[in-house]
């Protein structure tokens, strides 16, 4: 009942949020003419190129790299058993952004979204390698120093590149929505498509691992194989959710916590809120960014970053994660 | 080894660099040339490029890069970590912030005030480090210095995206370039730096009792609280002078007390002063190597050291995580 009631909730306020960036911004626009602009009926031309052709691709990215985000963080804490994990602070993200730039910048001879999952596959390759104890503190230590590696080489590609790919480098770090197209809505959404199903079918998983991985075992599960395998699926989000909006920390540790809070630790019923509070957050972000400090923007990964920076630094200060 | 042997070594080490550093660049001049600048100073151009341009940069790589060195070392023997620097702790970052905010907020503020605000900026942040990580942590307190540097980086980059000018001004500083620092912070800044350096040299063999457990400190009646806390703000003091001349450079200050460790052991009276030699030779030549990579467009430093320092992190995590594990 109290899930029901949340995840109505948390639509509303998705619509509501996504109504106010649609209408939003140095053209302001009244919900009708907003529907009318989407239908296909606008009053002015200006009206439709900027609810459909600019702030409705904007909207798209945001809403679904928050969803991947979140539902990649609430992956990555069942399966490494590990309340502070996340694609952003773990460094897959970093890793993802890092092949997106070596793309762009012709040093990798791949497309954009492939790139990204090559990036993020050998980020958390390394962390993985790296981090062979289960302590979680160490773990996550491991994904802060390979995203500070790869935030190193990001910052001299910015430089070392020609101006135009170096100033998208430098988008990419941020996590800035302006100027998001449809193509880079597609490729967050087509991650999403992706994504969901895989992570639908390891349900069972995630919650025996969460749980206890001895009894999984006893059940007749292949804990080590389902666990690359989600692994594998946190990182294909991760990194779709990169290559369309950059580099967007804490969005996978503040869902899917507002999810458990809200809905309990059973993945099956806390998995759609983490994917609507993760859609919902970054959509906040980005409007938050842009008309706080308009006529300025401020990229959705640093509007982020000071919201759930100081989320993690909580977290962590509560003893039972000691 | 004789003890000596390493910091004579550093030493002419070190000449070697500054000489190649003043002979490196646009341009470059022939070591004789660059001599020549001071012993029989004319009116050509290099000699005023040396004399007026790359000697102060190189004064204040190797002034910062020892601070930095020194400042690794002290958090470290104060920590007991050995993950523990400015960079890691998130003082570098919270210095970093407090110049970016007095940057906003008047258009050239003194180099005094400059080194004020990055001395509490660098102070608050370590200071949440700390009360976050609680005391029982090692690992934890680097992970939650690793969180405060985000939140603090995040709010900077939030204020030079508001504003322009400051953005202008600051955006190669934030990197940890050394290029046209500003000569008027440089010559205010380096007198203080180089005495608190000194100061924490000479004092060296004091900070030993910081190595013992506590009960046998207290029992010797030393006044660890004290000695710590001096440690404490010294180290943090280093760090905010070297962010305010150059930026928050990361890694120097982790690799640096590493190097020394490695060829001196553990002993303050003996690391501590290797550490900032090895910290001026860190910094100074990854600034020369900056003005090479990329040349004739130039890298910052601070990007080199984070690149080159990032593994050593992760290297020195698994070490740690195998002594703990045994």
């Amino acid at each position: 009942m109290r899930r029901t009631l949340a995840l109505l909730l948390l639509a509303a306020l998705l619509l509501t949020v996504g109504w106010l960036s649609l209408s939003s911004g140095t053209l302001a626009l009244s919900p009708l003419e907003v529907w009318r602009a989407l239908t296909g009926d606008a009053a002015e031309p200006a009206h439709r190129i900027a609810v459909a052709g600019i702030r409705l691709p904007r909207l798209l990215v945001a809403a679904g790299a928050g969803a991947a985000l979140a539902l990649s963080g609430a992956i990555l804490q069942a399966v490494l058993r590990n309340p502070l994990a996340e694609p952003g602070v773990l460094g897959v993200s970093s890793g993802a952004a890092l092949g997106v730039a070596l793309s762009h910048a012709g040093m990798l001879a791949l497309p954009v979204l492939p790139a990204a999952l090559a990036g993020g596959f050998v980020a958390v390759a390394i962390i993985l390698l790296l981090a062979g104890t289960p302590d979680p503190v160490r773990l996550i230590l491991a994904g802060v120093g390979v995203g500070a590696a790869a935030g190193a080489v990001l910052s001299f590609l910015s430089v070392a590149a020609p101006v135009l790919a170096a100033q998208q480098i430098l988008i990419w770090m941020t996590g800035d929505l302006n100027g998001a197209t449809a193509e880079r809505a597609a490729l967050a959404w087509s991650g999403l498509a992706l994504g969901l199903p895989l992570a639908a079918l390891g349900l069972r998983h995630l919650d025996l691992i969460a749980l206890d991985p001895a009894s999984a075992t006893s059940l007749g599960l292949n804990p080590r194989k389902a666990r690359l395998g989600l692994i594998g699926v946190a990182v294909l989000l991760a990194a779709s959710a990169t290559a369309a909006a950059g580099v967007i920390a804490f969005v996978g540790l503040v869902g899917p916590h507002l999810a458990r809070r809200i809905a309990g630790a059973r993945h099956a019923t806390m998995l759609p809120v983490a994917l609507a509070a993760g859609a919902l957050l970054v959509t906040l972000a980005d409007l938050a960014g842009r008309t706080v400090f308009a006529p300025v923007q401020a990229p959705a990964g640093i509007v982020a970053a000071l919201v759930g920076a100081p989320w993690f630094l909580y977290l962590m200060k509560r003893p039972r994660h000691g | 080894m004789r003890p000596a042997a390493p910091l004579l070594g550093a030493s002419l080490l070190l000449a070697l660099l500054f000489a190649l550093s003043l002979a490196t660049g646009g341009g470059a001049v022939r070591l004789a040339e660059a001599a020549a600048a001071f012993l029989d100073p004319g009116d050509d151009l290099m000699h005023m490029i040396v004399r007026t341009i790359r000697l102060p940069r190189t004064l204040i790589a190797v002034g910062v890069g020892a601070a930095l060195g020194l400042s690794g070392a002290l958090l470290q023997i104060v920590t007991r970590n050995p993950l523990a620097s400015p960079g890691l702790l998130g003082v570098n970052a919270g210095a970093a912030l407090a110049v970016v905010a007095l940057a906003t907020l008047t258009a050239a503020p003194p180099a005094a005030a400059t080194a004020l605000a990055a001395c509490i900026g660098a102070f608050a942040a370590g200071a949440l480090s700390h009360a976050i990580a609680g005391p029982a942590g090692t690992l934890r307190l680097i992970l939650a210095g690793a969180v405060v540097t985000l939140l603090a980086s995040s709010l900077a980059a939030l204020l030079l995206i508001l504003d322009m000018r400051a953005m202008a001004n600051s955006r190669l500083w934030l990197a940890g370039s050394l290029a046209d620092r500003p000569l008027a912070l440089a010559w205010v800044l380096l007198p203080p730096l180089a005495a608190l350096a000194s100061l924490v040299i000479a004092a060296a063999p004091l900070f030993a009792i910081l190595m013992l457990d506590e009960a046998t400190a207290t029992g010797l009646g030393a006044r660890v609280v004290l000695v710590r806390l001096g440690a404490l703000v010294l180290a943090s003091a280093l760090a905010a002078l070297a962010v305010a001349l150059a930026g928050p450079v990361s890694m120097v200050g982790l690799v640096a007390p590493h190097l020394a460790r490695a060829f001196v052991g553990p002993r303050p009276g003996r690391l501590l002063p290797l550490a900032a030699l090895c910290g001026a030779l860190v910094l100074l030549g990854a600034d020369i190597l900056a003005r090479i990579v990329l040349a004739p467009a130039e890298v910052p430093a601070g990007v080199l050291t984070a690149a080159a320092g990032a593994p050593l992190f992760l290297m020195i995590l698994r070490r740690h995580g195998r002594e703990r594990a045994a």
